[in-house]
């Protein structure tokens, strides 16, 4: 009984609220605008209480899996403790303490500078990759995109190729012309699909999230 | 003036919708092959054999911001996969990287049970944040690929970069990787980094190809129908320039 009323009413909620906003965005109507103004400020203050949300479900998580004592209780204890020592630190010494900001500096920026690195080879490696599994044309195509970019992108020990490098070479052009044609093309397919997502959740046509 | 014309064609794009809903019962609108959701029927049939799970990433997709559509979908898939990963006791994990993502990927696990009048258990553990900024968010997920014995990780919603991380995770695994986003960073990452990267309006598709509602369909014929007027219009402005009118 209860499922069976609070259906209908949460997608009458979303419907109403949906269209206020929508409505107040295209049309230059004072309550309208003041109502959209208003749902949006909710909006963000719920954001911000689910991220709070997360973090504590991510808590719970690590927590269970330390008094299961599995074999990753030794990640998760070190999660609860990277937590309690940044809460600690940011919470009784404050943001602005050097303490803190070296804990960003030396620990948190090297990490993530190193994290790219390994972005940079995991693409260099799944690039060769698909080369090897599933060899077509648009491999190919995607390779030979990939080598003349970075090869276009700085001039080669100070060498500068003719139809490579400036910004009135072949390749310049072609990226131009053909890669603006290409990022056209996929973001108004994009752009399409987002909009008739839209519509659907926004109508009650569709609930991904619900009954 | 232009906000205007953005309402009409918001209009047009709905009433396109119910116009095609009500024609799908008639004579169903014929989807294209796409291999990536063929592969996909058949790895969920073997991964509920044998016992091992789906893992969804929905990425980190803000609420407010426009990039949302994407994760809508992710969560739409999420839920329809639940219902058939039950029949095997072993329903799918999500990860998100926005708080707001996780409550709803929580919310559609548990309306998938109850469904089936399953009661939902431990959904703290299936649907989780594992991080809040992109790059924690990405090593977050490669620990559940690596530890929840996954077969098949699909990655639907809004992505950038730190994408390779998660399929190059799927690889090591030998895992089917299943990959669309809004962001063209992330699609250029899945083109190299997952098993079948989905282009463009291809992400969209996915809850069509994965139940037969005729909404859905509906909603891929308007879709196909406004791409190829907008592809007209393109054509004639051009010509139109071309020749100097």
């Amino acid at each position: 009984m209860r499922s069976f009323l609070r259906s209908p009413f949460s997608t009458l909620i979303t419907l109403l609220t949906g269209l206020v906003v929508l409505l107040g965005y295209f049309l230059d109507i004072e309550p309208l605008r003041e109502l959209r103004f208003r749902f949006l400020q909710w909006a963000v203050l719920l954001a911000a209480v689910s991220l709070m949300l997360g973090v504590f479900n991510l808590l719970r998580v690590h927590w269970s899996r330390l008094r299961e004592s599995t074999s990753k209780a030794l990640y998760s204890l070190t999660f609860l403790g990277g937590f309690v020592l940044a809460v600690l630190m940011a919470g009784l010494l404050g943001i602005q303490h050097f303490l803190t900001h070296a804990v960003v500096d030396y620990v948190i920026v090297p990490i993530e500078a190193s994290l790219f690195v390994v972005i940079l080879v995991t693409l260099i490696y799944a690039l060769t990759r698909s080369l090897q599994n599933r060899f077509s044309v648009f491999s190919l195509v995607f390779l030979l995109t990939v080598l003349f970019s970075l090869l276009a992108s700085v001039p080669l020990l100070g060498v500068e190729i003719p139809f490579l490098h400036g910004g009135e070479s072949i390749f310049a052009i072609g990226q131009r012309v053909l890669g603006a044609a290409g990022v056209r093309g996929l973001l108004i397919g994009v752009a399409l699909g987002s909009v008739i997502t839209g519509i659907r959740v926004l109508f009650g046509l569709d609930r991904p999230y619900g009954e | 003036m232009s906000d205007e014309i953005g309402l009409l064609i918001f209009l047009a794009l709905g009433v396109l919708m119910v116009f095609f809903t009500v024609v799908q019962r008639k004579k169903p609108y014929t989807l294209r092959e796409l291999p990536a959701f063929q592969r996909l029927r058949r790895a969920i049939g073997l991964a509920v054999e044998d016992g091992r799970r789906i893992h969804v990433a929905l990425g980190r997709g803000n609420v407010m911001s426009e990039n949302f559509g994407s994760s809508l979908i992710g969560l739409g898939v999420l839920k329809r996969l639940t219902g058939i990963a039950l029949i095997a006791d072993r329903p799918p994990i999500a990860s998100s990287g926005e708080g707001s993502l996780m409550l709803l990927a929580q919310q559609g696990l548990q309306a998938a049970h109850r469904r089936l009048g399953i009661l939902p258990q431990d959904l703290p553990r299936k649907a989780l944040l594992t991080g809040t900024t992109p790059l924690s968010y990405a090593v977050g997920s490669q620990m559940e690929i690596r530890d929840e014995r996954v077969a098949v990780d699909l990655l639907i919603g809004h992505l950038g970069n730190e994408a390779a991380l998660i399929c190059d995770a799927s690889h090591q695994q030998g895992n089917l990787s299943i990959a669309g986003s809004d962001d063209l960073t992330a699609q250029a990452v899945f083109a190299a980094a997952a098993t079948h990267p989905l282009f463009g309006e291809e992400v969209y598709a996915a809850v069509a190809y994965m139940d037969d509602e005729a909404v859905h369909r509906a909603s891929l014929q308007a879709q196909d129908l406004a791409r190829w007027i907008i592809i007209l219009f393109l054509i004639i402005a051009s010509v139109v320039k071309l020749i100097g009118l």
